[in-house]
């Protein structure tokens, strides 16, 4: 029904196919000097329990620190953590504390962690998940244990196993899936035995005959993982979107609601790994965008300063880039090119300013039209403007889900999102108040 | 390396606001084509060249009124930074191509007849552009849409004057909205297309006939109507909901009074009065309509239930104009009632239309219920006053309520020369009361004059032509006809006139008609003598 609303087909829009830049391009290898591992939780951005201290020797793989949920932080390369440093930190978007760890290139290894099989139980596979250190893929970085705990009680049915990687420009779930095939089914087998699922699909945009020619046996080598396509647009690859395209369910907060789990490709085939005693210390992150002179997928250590990778790449091209972790569509630029790679990010984009020719809001209701969650940004936009906190609340704009469509669409070129933004954060003060309200009155 | 932090996305759509517009001129600029060319070819070059010139005078005159209110902002910042400023006259260019003056122009331009004067032209934008437009702020701050104000605006000052506004030598009685096909068919009762007979239905579906400049050409709307769908210039929901509202009340009309051509009928309706125009260029302006997708949907249906309900109850042709500036009116309301998401709901918001829908529409069956269906006749009694003149008393819409029409008796002289088979003057004794009577009478005797053989020179005051050879007795507020209504005079020999048939073929309103009527019916007994 996109006539009354905005959940047709309308909103999912096509954008440009910027994935050629580095598909299929060989994957570089790049060992910087220095890495430097942010010692403050990426929650909640409290410093983390330190197992070690500046002068240390660490190994790759080393556990240097827990966060608060009992997450470990590993030191990627081998080496002498030589100093303290106050850097930039892009999830949290502000200066953190950051040890420096000079990279003695020699990869001494620590001891793996013992390996499990398929005989483990799901208690087993939550806690290697636990310990491994595993977070969610898809840019949030959010532990996936915890999508896992208690799972064997919510009744979850299939797994989701999302590769659909919609935002422009990004490729290395693409070549993981062509390149792991067998951990990624592997991954997906200790998923479905932790949650007790029955089934499992994995989850592409059409258009890809290289991956629907790699995983058309997939019925043969495991009966219960099966393939599903969704369309080639964006942003086809929002949890909700796929819940609904594959199983036709929709949930109101978590997908445990509508009796699935979705996990990323890369976070599947983490978890084959994982099981295998390897915790993970490198990973490819897909380096593009015109303004770095040569986007290619780039196998480096976490917590590399994006600095460091741009200048292997032959540095940027032009006067003035922005410098995004993720894809260009909802991951926010940073001031700082010095910050480093977390082990949820998977690219770094990197494109030329824009000169955009702001005009006034034409009120054309095309941010409304493409909303995914059917929102309506250019009405947010205006009670924001007109600091009217009644009809910002009435627009719910908490649901938001920062896809940037709205900006995009934008024939204004008017920053809607970052509107929305804002209202979400103003209003989310006082959602709070009226749930705790609501809470005491039920009392 | 200069980090730029403008907030994401970091790609953003090809498709801009400037991009936009300029698709909305290219299809403006077709229909303005298309003007051209008729006005040339079934016009005389005169009519041509005013088409030609309304668009450029009234673009011109909406771009230096925004320049001149961008001017004092832009001295100051000359004043603070000279080099961000830089050429100060391709600043403000520049300021007025993103400000879309221009469009505001050619719209007005198109909703505007030939032959009204350059100064007319140049006062209404002015008054479009300055008052509905930068004193709101500028583009993207109006309420109304400035081109449809400028032409109630226009209607409203020189609707009264069209006639005489125009430059010497333009023989011209279009007027305006009144005396277009529509009101012919509104004074003439819904009930037969024959009050246009010489419009056929194609020529309205290819717009060979006269109206305002531009929303003649229904077939060229249609077409760049669908092409602007299809590059999201703009949203079909508007137009969609708007010209089914009209055709399903049009369809109802038609079913309720049981006209005889009902296929003929509903064509006809769409295609007149400039309801594609409207449709296209003019409700869908998205400063001026609502934001969510169901509120553009209401606000269509809401246009398009006030445009018909003028239509059958008012005036009629002016329905298009008031109809979306009623409906810009209410816009801010939508907007403001649509809470949280679009998605929210679905069953609900749908019904709520549905209902708003049905409760339309069986409001305007209660107000179809009220148009005439019987096809209005005119009864006259002619005397003989002398050997050569007689004396007419012609009341039209005699077999009509009060209600439905206005009591009208029309009394007038007719003095003929039998043996030259031509008339010699007309006086008119009175013109009855109620409205429908105006100054455009005074048109129509300069041209009568002429057919008539009695007109001299083009330029002699009309005054002084009416008083010496018609008569008024009473003052005349308002009228409309066209030069097509007199087309039977221009024929020396009068025999032919007594070939008009009763349901008079060659009035414009039922007021020209009615005088048209009574010298005919004079002829008649002179012939018959
Ligand atoms: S960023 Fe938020 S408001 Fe904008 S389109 Fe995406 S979900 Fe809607
Ligand atoms: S897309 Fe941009 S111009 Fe259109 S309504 Fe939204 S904010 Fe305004």
């Amino acid at each position: 029904m996109s006539i009354f609303t905005t959940l047709g087909h309308k909103h999912l829009y096509r954008i440009q196919d910027t994935k050629k830049l580095s598909m299929g391009k060989e994957v570089l290898k790049f060992e910087p000097n220095e890495v430097f591992v942010p010692v403050v939780d990426p929650g909640s951005s409290k410093p983390i329990q330190l197992n070690v201290s500046i002068g240390d020797l660490v190994k790759e793989g080393q556990v240097i620190g827990t966060c608060e949920k009992g997450t470990p932080v590993f030191a990627p390369v081998s080496g002498k953590i030589v100093r303290e440093e106050t850097m930039f930190h892009a999830g949290l978007g502000r200066n953190v504390r950051h040890f420096a760890i000079e990279n003695d290139k020699k990869h001494q290894k620590v001891e793996p962690l013992e390996v499990l099989d398929l005989k483990a139980s799901a208690e087993q596979i939550v806690e290697r998940m636990k310990e491994s250190g595993l977070s969610g893929q898809g840019g949030a970085g959010f532990p996936t244990y915890i999508k896992y705990l208690g799972a064997l009680e919510k009744n979850i049915d299939t797994i989701l196993i999302n590769g659909v990687e919609c935002e422009p420009f990004l490729t290395t779930d693409h070549e993981a899936m062509l390149l792991h095939k067998d951990e990624l089914i592997h991954g997906i087998e200790f998923m479905m035995k932790a949650a007790g699922a029955k089934d499992a699909y994995i989850v592409y945009k059409k258009g890809y005959p290289d991956l629907d020619e790699c995983y058309k046996d997939i019925e043969s080598i495991n009966p219960s993982i099966h393939v599903a396509h969704v369309k080639n647009v964006y942003p086809a690859g929002w949890e909700r979107f796929i819940v609904k395209a594959v199983l036709k369910r929709t949930y109101d907060k978590l997908p445990a609601e509508a009796h699935t789990i979705v996990n990323n490709v890369t976070t599947a085939i983490l978890l084959a790994r994982a099981m295998n005693g390897e915790v993970e210390t490198h990973k490819v992150i897909t380096v593009s965008g015109s303004g770095v002179s040569n986007p290619s997928n780039v196998d480096v250590p976490i917590y590399t300063r994006a600095v460091d990778i741009v200048e292997f790449l032959g540095g940027y091209v032009g006067e003035s880039v922005s410098v995004s972790f993720g894809g260009p569509m909802c991951s926010r630029g940073v001031m700082d090119d010095k910050a480093v790679i977390l082990p949820y990010y998977n690219g770094l984009t990197i494109l030329p300013r824009m000169t955009l020719n702001t005009l006034p809001c034409l009120r054309c209701g095309a941010c409304t039209d493409h909303c995914p969650v059917g929102l309506q940004p250019v009405e947010i936009k205006d009670a924001y403007q007109a600091k009217d906190s009644d009809r910002m609340m009435a627009l719910t704009p908490w649901h938001c889900i920062g896809c940037g469509l709205c900006s995009y669409i934008c024939p204004s070129k008017i920053d809607v999102n970052d509107f929305v933004k804002k209202a979400k954060l103003m209003t989310s003060i006082k959602l709070k108040q009226l749930e705790a309200q609501k809470k005491e009155g039920k009392k | 390396m200069n980090l730029a932090v403008n907030p994401a996305p970091y790609v953003r759509s090809k498709n801009s606001t400037l991009k936009i517009m300029l698709m909305l001129l290219g299809g403006l600029a077709l229909v303005w084509l298309a003007a051209i060319i008729y006005y040339f070819i079934a016009g005389n070059v005169e009519d041509g060249l005013f088409a030609i010139l309304n668009v450029v005078i009234c673009v011109l005159t909406a771009m230096v009124t925004e320049i001149l209110f961008f001017l004092p902002k832009t001295l100051k910042e000359y004043k603070e930074n000279k080099e961000k400023v830089g050429n100060i006259c391709l600043y403000l260019l520049k300021k007025e191509i993103n400000s879309f003056g221009y469009i505001t122009g050619i719209i007005l331009a198109l909703l505007l007849p030939v032959g009204m004067a350059w100064w007319q032209l140049v006062f209404t934008t002015i008054a479009a552009v300055a008052i509905c437009k930068m004193l709101f702020g500028g583009f993207g701050y109006n309420i109304f849409n400035p081109a449809i104000f400028g032409r109630i605006f226009a209607q409203i000052c020189f609707g009264s004057s069209f006639n005489y506004g125009h430059i010497e030598g333009i023989q011209e009685f279009e007027v305006f909205t009144g005396p277009t096909v529509l009101s012919n068919w509104a004074g003439e009762g819904w009930n037969t297309l024959t009050s246009f007979s010489n419009v056929s239905l194609f020529d309205l579906f290819i717009g060979n006939y006269r109206g305002t400049l531009g929303e003649t050409f229904s077939l060229l709307i249609i077409v760049i109507g669908i092409a602007f769908v299809v590059l999201h210039v703009i949203d079909w929901r508007i137009s969609c909901s708007y010209l089914l509202t009209c055709l399903l009340s049009a369809m109802l009309v038609g079913a309720v009074n049981g006209v005889s051509d009902f296929g003929t009928f509903i064509l006809a309706q769409m295609l007149t009065g400039g309801i594609l125009f409207g449709a296209v260029f003019c409700l869908t302006d998205p400063v001026t309509s609502p934001t969510s997708p169901l509120g553009k949907i209401i606000y269509g249906v809401f246009a398009g239930f006030i445009t018909m309900l003028i239509r059958f109850m008012g005036s009629g042709a002016e329905g298009v104009a008031y109809s979306i500036l009623f409906a810009n009116m209410i816009t801010p309301l939508i907007d403001m009632c649509f809470k949280g998401r679009t998605t929210d709901k679905l069953a609900l918001k749908a019904s709520i239309t549905g209902g708003i829908c049905t409760l339309l529409i069986l409001v305007s069956c209660a107000y179809m219920g009220k148009v005439s269906s019987a096809t209005p006749t005119y009864n006259s009694v002619v005397t003989e006053k002398s050997a050569s003149v007689y004396n007419v008393k012609v009341t039209p819409f005699a077999n009509q309520t009060e209600k439905d029409a206005p009591y009208v008796q029309i009394d007038m002289d007719v003095e003929v020369n039998a043996s030259a088979k031509t008339v010699v003057s007309v006086t008119v004794n009175d013109t009855g009361a109620g409205g429908g009577y105006g100054d455009y009478f005074l048109g129509v005797v300069e041209e009568m004059s002429e057919y008539l053989g009695y007109r001299q020179d083009k330029g002699s005051h009309l005054k002084e032509l009416s008083e010496t050879y018609v008569k008024f007795e009473d003052p005349i507020p308002f009228a409309t006809f066209r030069a097509l209504d007199l087309q039977y005079y221009s024929s020396t020999n009068y025999t032919e006139f007594s070939k008009v048939p009763d349901t008079i073929k060659c009035g414009a309103t039922y007021t020209v008609s009615g005088y048209m009527y009574g010298i005919n019916r004079v002829l008649d007994y002179v012939e018959g003598k």
